[in-house]
C-alpha cells in the first residue's frame, strides 16, 4: 500500500531536500518526523519534476499526512496526466484514464472521510470528473455514483457546504429534465428528515429554478412551491427556513407582477389568509401564542408589505412593534427600525 | 487597540489580555503538530497572531518585544522570503490543470520588467510557507535563484502578507506591485470570480475578497475587471437575501462578509446593494425593494446570542466578525444586541489563552482567536474625546485598520 512506502528504499537515488525555513522561522510547526521525511523527498522529486509511479505513490504518502497541500494535489494531477498520455492502453480520450480516475476517486473518498470540509480534496474530485460527468449513458452512470457519494456525505452531515456545492456542480453539468426533477424529490427527502436543514431548502430553490435557467417560476409552479413551504412551516412554525422560502417564492412573483397582476394578488391574498389562520390557530393547537412565533410574524410582515397599501403598512408596523418590544427582544432595534420605516409609508 | 474601559461598562467577563498575548507569542514561535494541515497557509497563521497582538496593543509598548523575545524585522524578512516574483526562465510545457492549456514560455502578454533581459518573467505575490524548498531571502531577487516551477503565489497569502507587513510597520517598498497586479489578471475567471493560484484551484467569493483587499492596499485596481466582479457578486445573492460562496450556494456568513467587504473596498456598496430589485415602492414611499434591506434582515436574523453562520446552525465566534463586520460596513451593526454578542464572545476565551469557536471546553485556535478579537475591536463604540486610547479608530476606518493594516501605498 502506498502509505507504507519505504521511502529510503524507493528513492535511494534521490537526495532529499530539507525545508529551508530561513534563519528565524515564524509560526514554525512541530511536524511529525515521518511527515518531514516524506516532504524532504517530495521537494526533491518536485524539483526533478519526475512523473512516475513512485512519484505518484509519494504524493499519496504526503497527502495522508497533509491532504490540504494544494501543490501536492496539483503535482499528482500532473503525474496522472503524464502517465495517461504515456499509457499504451486504448486511445486516450480523457485527460486521465478511467482506471486512474476510479483509483483517485477512491483516494479522495478515503481522505475525504476524515476531512469532509477540505477544499483541495473536493477540487481534486471535481478535476477528475471533468468530462466524465455528462448527459450520456456512461456519463449518467458516473453522475449517479457521484450523487450517491454526496448523499453518503449528507448522512454524516446533511449541511456539508462542500458536498452541496459538488452536488450542484454535478446537476448543473448534466442539466437534463430528469435530474432536475429527481433533485427536487431529493430535497423533499432531506427536508422530511430535518425540516430545519437550510441547505436542503437552498437546494430546493436551486432545483426548482434549474439554477437560474428558470428566472421566474410559472404561477402554477410558484403555487406548488409556496404550498410546500407552508405545509412544512406548519410542522414547526418556529423554523425559519420554510418561511423564508415562502417569502422568496412570493417576492419573486411580486417583482414581476406586472406580467401577471391578477394572479399575483390572488396568490398574496391566499397566503395572507393562510398565515393569519395558522397564527390564530396556534394557541389551540400547540398552546403557543401565534404572535410570539417570530418567523411566522416576520413572514406576515413581508406579505403585508407586498400588499402595498396604507392599512397593510399600518398593520405590519404594529406587528413589528410587538416583535421588538416583546417577542424578539434580541432584535429589538431591528424591529423598531422596521416599524418606523413602515409607519413612514402610512 | 482594545480599551479595557469598554469591557468594564458592557460585560461581566473581562478580556484576559496577558494570557492572550502569551498565546499569540507562543504561536509565533512554534505551533503544535496538528497545525501540519495548515502548512501551506502558515502566512495566514502569522497574520492571525500578529494582528491579534496589534489589537491587544502589544506593539504599542516597545518593551514587549524584548520581554517576549519577538523580533519584528525577522518576521518581516521571513514574509519577504515568501515572495514568488522574480525574473526566471519558466520551463517549457508547464500545464495549467485548471484550463488544460500550455502556458507558452515566450509570453508576449506578460510585462517585461527588464527590456534587456532574455529570460521570461515569473510574477506574483506571496506563497504561504517554505514547504517547497529553498527560501528567497529578503534581499535576493536574482535570476540564479533556482525556482521550483510549482512555487506559485496564492492570492490569500498575498493578502495576509501585505496586511502583516503593514501591521509590523514595513513600508512595503520591497513589494513588487506590478508583479502582483499582473498575476491578478491571470487568476480572474471569465465569470468574474477568482481562483487562488495560477496553477488552478476552486474559485469563489473568498478569493474575490482577497483580490479586492490586495488591490485596495496597493491602490491599484487595474488587475481586475470590476464590472465582471460586481456581476459575480450579484449572482451570489440568495433567495433569502444572503450571499453564497458562489452562484446558487446557500447564504453564509463568511461569503456575506467577503462580498460586502469587496463591494465596500470597490466603492460599490450602494451601487449594488441599493439597486431596485423590481418590487417597486418608489421614492415616494421612501423604501425601494433592495438587496440591502434583505441583507440586513438576513444578517440580524443570524443572532442567537452569538452569531450563527447560516440559518438553523450553531453559533460560532468567528461569525461575530463576518456578520457583525458586514453590518458595520452597512452602517447598522447596532441593530444587533451588541452586549449579548460581546458577552458570548468573551465567554469563549479559554484558560490556555485565545478563543475557541464555542464556549464550553473547546481548544482555542488562531482563526477563532483572531476573529473574536477583530470583532471586539471593530465593535467598540467611538472613543470619547477625553477617553484616550481610541483615537485611531473612526467608524469608516476600522475595517481597513484591522484587515488591511490601515495602509494604502500612495501612487
Amino acid at each position: 500500500m502506498a502509505a507504507d512506502l519505504d521511502l529510503d528504499l524507493v528513492f535511494h537515488d534521490i537526495t532529499p531536500i530539507p525545508q529551508d525555513d530561513g534563519p528565524q522561522p515564524v509560526c514554525g510547526i512541530d511536524y511529525a518526523r515521518s511527515y518531514v521525511k516524506a516532504m524532504d523527498y517530495f521537494r526533491a522529486v518536485l524539483r526533478k519534476d519526475e512523473h512516475s509511479e513512485r512519484a505518484l505513490d509519494l504524493t499519496h504518502v504526503c497527502l495522508v499526512h497533509n491532504p490540504a497541500n494544494y501543490t501536492t494535489w496539483h503535482f499528482r494531477r500532473q503525474i496522472l496526466a503524464t502517465l495517461t498520455l504515456e499509457s499504451t492502453a486504448t486511445p486516450v480520450t480523457t485527460k486521465y484514464n478511467i482506471d486512474r480516475v476510479k483509483a483517485d476517486l477512491a483516494l479522495t473518498s478515503k481522505l475525504g472521510g476524515a476531512n469532509p470540509k477540505n477544499y483541495q480534496i473536493w477540487y481534486h474530485r471535481q478535476s477528475l470528473l471533468e468530462g466524465l460527468v455528462k448527459n450520456d449513458e456512461e456519463g449518467l452512470r458516473c453522475t449517479d455514483d457521484e450523487l450517491k457519494y454526496t448523499a453518503a456525505v449528507f448522512e454524516e452531515d446533511a449541511k456539508n457546504y462542500h458536498a452541496w456545492s459538488h452536488r450542484q456542480w454535478i446537476v448543473l453539468t448534466v442539466n437534463n429534465p430528469t435530474i432536475w426533477d429527481s433533485e427536487l424529490t431529493y430535497t423533499d427527502e432531506l427536508i422530511t428528515q430535518d425540516v430545519r436543514n437550510n441547505s436542503a431548502w437552498n437546494h430546493r430553490w436551486f432545483a426548482s429554478h434549474r439554477a437560474k435557467k428558470v428566472p421566474l417560476l410559472s404561477y402554477e409552479k410558484a403555487l406548488l412551491e409556496a404550498e410546500y413551504a407552508l405545509k412544512v412551516a406548519e410542522m414547526d412554525p418556529f423554523n425559519e427556513s420554510p418561511w423564508r422560502y415562502l417569502i422568496g417564492i412570493l417576492k419573486e412573483q411580486w417583482r414581476r407582477r406586472e406580467e401577471n397582476a391578477s394572479n399575483f394578488t390572488e396568490l398574496l391574498d391566499k397566503y395572507e389568509g393562510s398565515i393569519l389562520k395558522m397564527k390564530n390557530d396556534m394557541k389551540e393547537r400547540s398552546g403557543a401564542d401565534g404572535c410570539s412565533c417570530v418567523n411566522l410574524i416576520s413572514a406576515f410582515i413581508d406579505i403585508l408589505e407586498m400588499k402595498h397599501n396604507t392599512s397593510a403598512f399600518e398593520e405590519a408596523a404594529n406587528f413589528a412593534h410587538h416583535l421588538g418590544m416583546q417577542h424578539d427582544p434580541i432584535r429589538k432595534k431591528y424591529w423598531l427600525l422596521r416599524e418606523k420605516e413602515l409607519r413612514s409609508r402610512v | 487597540m482594545l480599551r479595557s474601559s469598554l469591557l468594564d461598562e458592557t460585560s461581566t467577563s473581562q478580556l484576559n489580555g496577558p494570557i492572550h498575548i502569551q498565546y499569540f507569542v507562543n504561536c509565533l514561535k512554534k505551533l503544535p503538530q496538528p497545525y501540519s494541515v495548515a502548512d501551506t497557509n502558515r502566512l495566514t497563521l502569522v497574520h492571525f497572531a500578529t494582528q491579534s497582538l496589534d489589537i491587544l496593543g502589544f506593539f504599542d509598548n516597545p518593551q514587549n518585544l524584548e520581554l517576549y523575545n519577538i523580533d519584528k524585522q525577522a518576521i518581516i524578512d521571513w514574509i519577504y522570503s515568501l515572495r514568488t516574483t522574480t525574473r526566471v526562465v519558466v520551463p517549457r510545457n508547464y500545464i495549467d490543470d485548471a484550463t488544460d492549456i500550455q502556458i507558452p514560455t515566450d509570453d508576449s502578454n506578460s510585462k517585461d520588467f527588464d527590456s534587456n533581459s532574455n529570460s521570461n518573467l515569473r510574477y506574483g505575490g506571496f506563497k504561504g510557507g517554505t514547504f517547497l524548498g529553498p527560501t528567497l531571502t529578503s534581499t535576493s531577487v536574482s535570476s540564479t535563484h533556482e525556482w521550483n516551477k510549482y512555487d506559485d503565489s496564492h492570492i490569500a497569502m498575498t493578502y495576509v502578507g501585505l496586511c502583516t507587513l503593514a501591521t509590523l510597520g514595513d513600508d512595503l517598498t520591497r513589494v513588487d506591485r506590478e508583479s502582483i497586479i499582473q498575476e491578478m489578471k491571470d487568476i480572474q475567471l471569465t465569470d468574474g470570480s477568482f481562483k487562488s493560484t495560477k496553477s488552478g484551484s476552486e474559485n469563489d467569493m473568498r478569493f474575490v475578497y482577497c483580490a479586492c483587499a490586495v488591490s485596495h492596499m496597493l491602490n491599484d485596481w487595474t488587475g481586475m475587471d470590476i464590472p465582471k466582479t460586481l456581476d459575480y457578486i450579484r449572482r451570489c445573492r440568495t433567495w433569502d437575501g444572503g450571499i453564497g460562496l458562489s452562484p446558487g450556494k446557500e447564504g453564509h456568513g463568511g461569503s456575506t462578509f467577503c462580498a460586502t467587504a469587496s463591494l465596500s473596498l470597490m466603492g460599490k456598496l450602494e451601487d449594488v446593494l441599493e439597486e431596485d430589485l423590481g418590487g417597486g415602492g418608489g421614492s415616494s414611499n421612501g423604501r425601494v425593494d433592495t438587496w440591502r434591506n434583505e441583507l440586513i434582515r438576513w444578517c440580524v436574523s443570524r443572532q442567537v446570542r452569538g452569531m450563527q453562520g447560516r440559518p438553523n446552525k450553531h453559533e460560532d465566534t468567528c461569525y461575530s466578525y463576518w456578520i457583525g463586520g458586514s453590518l458595520r460596513l452597512l452602517g447598522c451593526e447596532d441593530l444587533l444586541d451588541l452586549d449579548e454578542l460581546r458577552k458570548f464572545v468573551l465567554e469563549c476565551q479559554t484558560d490556555l489563552g485565545g478563543f475557541s469557536k464555542l464556549e464550553g471546553g473547546y481548544f482555542p485556535d488562531l482563526l477563532h482567536s483572531f476573529y473574536s478579537l477583530a470583532w471586539l475591536s471593530v465593535s467598540q463604540p467611538p472613543a470619547k474625546i477625553d477617553g484616550g486610547g481610541g483615537e485611531n479608530y473612526t467608524s469608516g476606518d476600522v475595517i481597513p485598520k484591522t484587515m488591511a493594516g490601515g495602509f494604502t501605498l500612495n501612487p
